[in-house]
């Protein structure tokens, strides 16, 4: 058994690819609480498609993926918050056209390279066995940057996700805080991309605090339940991959499908065989 | 201004909100049409009409979330801004996410976070306010529960204690009777009867005509602009509420504290 575990992380690769999963797993799953709470998770899908011109062009140019997608993240929060709040479309359909617009843009650029299937595979689906060191620095540093920003922004975050209006009338400006909110979660997309990939990283957001929306109602729990959720699906699903010679972001995501379900089946309050 | 003085001549103080000429629109369609209306310390007003009479957009508009197309509104004298803590807002039961992981003493430490500031986390003296508010409204021994456990009136406490936490003022209270028995809205108006000797003045937005009468001072008739405003029983008649609610409305000639609303959008069913 020990040996069974220990195996895999005599490879370099391995052990960079589990702590880069654990790491982006605990911080999506945190900030993937607080989607979850505030109904963003379409908003949330249509930013990981729309970071994808980003990425495409930093890879064209030899730039940074990180920067690229960072960059492009941010023009996509302020993109929908613009349209929804200016035109006449309410805010899914404006998020319709730009994340759909955004991420065949990105296709189409991707497409100008010869051979370019295997460069968008890793970039929709993830490569986290392909980790560098020097990914894994970025990583580390964003999503330090990201848990910092939660830990501090917490009371505002509750306020932002709880009653925004109840803020504005104490003269909070919760505009602002939610245009911050979306660089958190633009951020958290730009790591998850390196791990589970473009696509996938909106299940590494959802399905963690999903699972742990089922199990209490207090948020710091949640928060620790979808912390743990989260690790434990990247840990599990590295080990899948490995072993059965599956891709791994793929197997990261259906092992966290898979909490959710059974979480589905047996929540105390609000689980199937409960009722 | 002495028509001023002859429509109050008890109050020489000035009135706590003031709206003179206010109009809103959302996406061009009128929500409030040229609205004026004074209210003083130790009013406790109903406005009454029907759904989107613009009950809440007037609460909004009061707490600076909406602008205003023309007209202007002032408070305690100076003009409106967001971020005047001396207004507190009771929000209406739908607009509320009940399945929230937040427990109840979370809940009325929002009322706080106006004073507490940026990155500061709340204090001892603190929850000490927030006990003493759930307190006052007799909710001290449910401050751990989570919100959505809670019964429709005691919800409705909670939020109230959310407004004495922040030491409002001005007590906006946005459909505080709908899903409550008899009992608990009794218990709401001695609530809100306790917070205007506390505080100042009181705003309810109702539905139910039935408990405007002997509960309070002046009511607002509003259908986008306002049909009629004073004391309940010079204002209610069979016109002034017949243009109010158009046709949703049917007056027992008999005994006008006993009114039925025929609700099209079944409120009250």
């Amino acid at each position: 058994m020990m040996d069974w575990l220990l195996l895999p992380l005599q490879q370099g690769f391995m052990q960079r690819g589990l702590v880069a999963a654990v790491m982006v797993a605990i911080v999506c799953s945190l900030v993937g609480t607080y989607v979850v709470l505030r109904g963003m998770s379409f908003i949330g899908d249509a930013m990981a498609h729309a970071i994808l011109p980003g990425v495409a062009a930093a890879f064209l140019s030899g730039g940074n993926l990180f920067v690229g997608a960072f960059l492009a993240g941010l023009f996509v929060a302020f993109a929908i918050g613009l349209i929804s709040r200016t035109a006449r479309l309410r805010e899914d359909a404006a998020i319709g056209v730009v994340f759909v617009g955004a991420f065949a843009l990105g296709v189409l650029l991707i497409s100008t390279v010869r051979g370019y299937t295997v460069d968008l595979a890793h970039i929709l689906f993830g490569n986290v066995l392909g980790v560098s060191p020097e990914d894994l620095a970025w990583i580390a540093l964003v999503g330090g940057v990201v848990l910092v920003l939660l830990f501090a922004f917490r009371k505002e975050l509750l306020l932002l996700s709880f009653d925004p209006a109840h803020g504005s009338a104490l003269g909070l400006p919760m505009d602002a805080l939610n245009y911050g909110f979306l660089v958190l979660l633009a951020l958290t997309i730009v790591i998850a991309m390196r791990t589970v990939g473009n696509i996938l990283s909106v299940a590494m957001l959802i399905t963690p605090a999903a699972t742990a929306y089922l199990l209490t109602d207090r948020l710091r729990r949640m928060l620790l339940i979808a912390a743990g959720v989260g690790t434990a699906s990247a840990l599990v699903g590295l080990y899948l991959s490995y072993y059965l010679n599956v891709a791994s972001g793929a197997a990261i995501v259906v092992t966290a499908t898979a909490f959710f379900l059974i979480a589905l089946l047996l929540s105390p309050r609000s689980g199937l065989l409960a009722r | 201004m002495t028509v001023l003085q002859r429509d109050h001549p008890h109050r020489h103080d000035q009135p706590v909100i003031e709206l003179d000429g206010v109009s809103v629109a959302y996406r061009g369609q009128p929500a409030l049409e040229d609205l004026s209306l004074k209210v003083y310390c130790g009013e406790r007003i109903a406005v009454i009409g029907p759904n989107g009479a613009g009950k809440t957009t007037l609460f909004k508009a009061v707490l600076g979330l909406v602008p205003l197309s023309s007209g202007r509104i002032r408070l305690f004298g100076g003009e409106v801004k967001r971020g005047c803590m001396r207004v507190g807002y009771v929000p209406q039961r739908e607009a509320v996410n009940w399945d929230f992981p937040i427990t109840v003493a979370e809940v009325v430490m929002m009322g706080r976070y106006g004073r507490l500031g940026w990155l500061r986390q709340p204090t001892a003296a603190d929850w000490a306010a927030v006990q003493d508010a759930l307190a006052q409204v007799e909710m001290g021994a449910f401050a751990g529960r989570q919100i959505g456990q809670l019964s429709a009136g005691q919800q409705q406490r909670v939020f109230i204690a959310r407004a004495l936490a922040q030491e409002a003022e001005v007590l906006l209270l946005d459909e505080p009777f709908t899903g409550v028995d008899v009992t608990t809205q009794h218990t709401l108006f001695e609530l809100i009867a306790r917070f205007r000797r506390k505080g100042c003045a009181v705003l309810v937005a109702t539905h139910d005509l039935n408990t405007v009468m002997g509960n309070f001072d002046r009511v607002l008739c509003l259908n986008r602009r306002a049909i009629a405003y004073g004391p309940p029983d010079e204002v209610f008649n069979t016109d002034v509420l017949s243009e109010t609610y158009g046709s949703q409305l049917v007056v027992l000639p008999a005994e006008l504290t006993r009114l039925v609303v025929d609700d099209a959008h079944g409120h009250f069913g």
